[in-house]
């Protein structure tokens, strides 16, 4: 990835980057849209704070609106449900992420890429979610929130 | 701005938006079942957001701040090995937040 093509800030020794080319939710996944399909993933950010993803459980639901729960990430520290941000039926999940689950943890917006959707209410959903820059603005906050804990 | 709205600014400023809405209009946070709860406290070590507390004297926890749950978060209930937790209806609360998200457009 190009430096232009995403934002980045430093997170103790992570390198946290935010894709300019995706849309975000606020529970921190993200969406890229290609035509009418999409890919949808966790956030850089989502996978530092997670840990060592071991496992993922996908819904069996074909069908999802915005906000559902696509499926569970299983870290060394938790069982964590990730929510779709936007509504589709869903393609394909990432069917490496079955022997290489720590794809995720390694490219979050690359080949850790959790499902592929048909879009099914894209401009709706899209009114929903967040821009790379305003997502960024958020991670700061949850960021510097993770460190008054520390 | 009526009082209300001045009120709603206030409940912005204290708490964290959603998208713009303030977090206190945005019907999402735990209810904790407590003949279930045997205070473990397993949800109250996963939770990072200080939503849960213990009572001590009733060896129960109890949901302290429900406005400081991320909304749409719900993993806490794989931590509960007794489903003591529950949330409301995800559809319920994505219709109510597309309604508020008329009110308060994205800045």
């Amino acid at each position: 990835m190009k430096a232009a093509e995403f934002l980045e800030l430093q997170f103790d020794k992570f390198r946290l980057r935010v894709p300019k080319d995706c849309w975000y939710a606020g529970y921190d996944t993200w969406v890229r849209v290609e035509g009418d399909e999409a890919l949808v993933g966790v956030t850089d950010f989502f996978q530092t704070k997670l840990g060592d993803i071991v496992g993922l459980a996908a819904v069996e639901n074909a069908s999802l609106e915005q906000d559902d729960v696509l499926a569970t990430l299983e870290s060394v520290k938790a069982a964590v449900d990730i929510t779709v941000p936007a509504s589709g039926k869903i393609i394909t999940f990432n069917k490496a992420l079955d022997d290489r689950p720590e794809l995720v943890n390694q490219d979050p917006h690359g080949d850790g890429w959790i499902a592929r959707l048909r879009l099914t209410d894209w401009q709706a959903d899209q009114a929903m979610l967040l821009s790379p820059e305003r997502y960024f603005k958020l991670m700061q906050d949850k960021v510097a929130k993770e460190l008054e804990r520390t | 701005m009526g009082a209300k709205d001045d009120a709603l600014q206030d409940l912005a400023e204290r708490y964290q938006l959603y998208l713009g809405i303030p977090r206190q209009m945005i019907p999402w946070y735990p209810i904790i079942d407590a003949e279930k709860c045997v205070g473990c406290k397993e949800c109250i070590k996963f939770c990072h957001d200080t939503v849960y507390a213990v009572d001590e004297e009733k060896r129960k926890v109890y949901v302290e701040d429900p406005w400081h749950c991320q909304v749409y978060c719900q993993s806490c209930t794989h931590a509960c090995n007794k489903d003591a937790i529950t949330f409301p209806d995800r559809r319920e609360v994505k219709a109510t937040i597309r309604n508020l998200r008329e009110k308060y457009p994205p800045a």
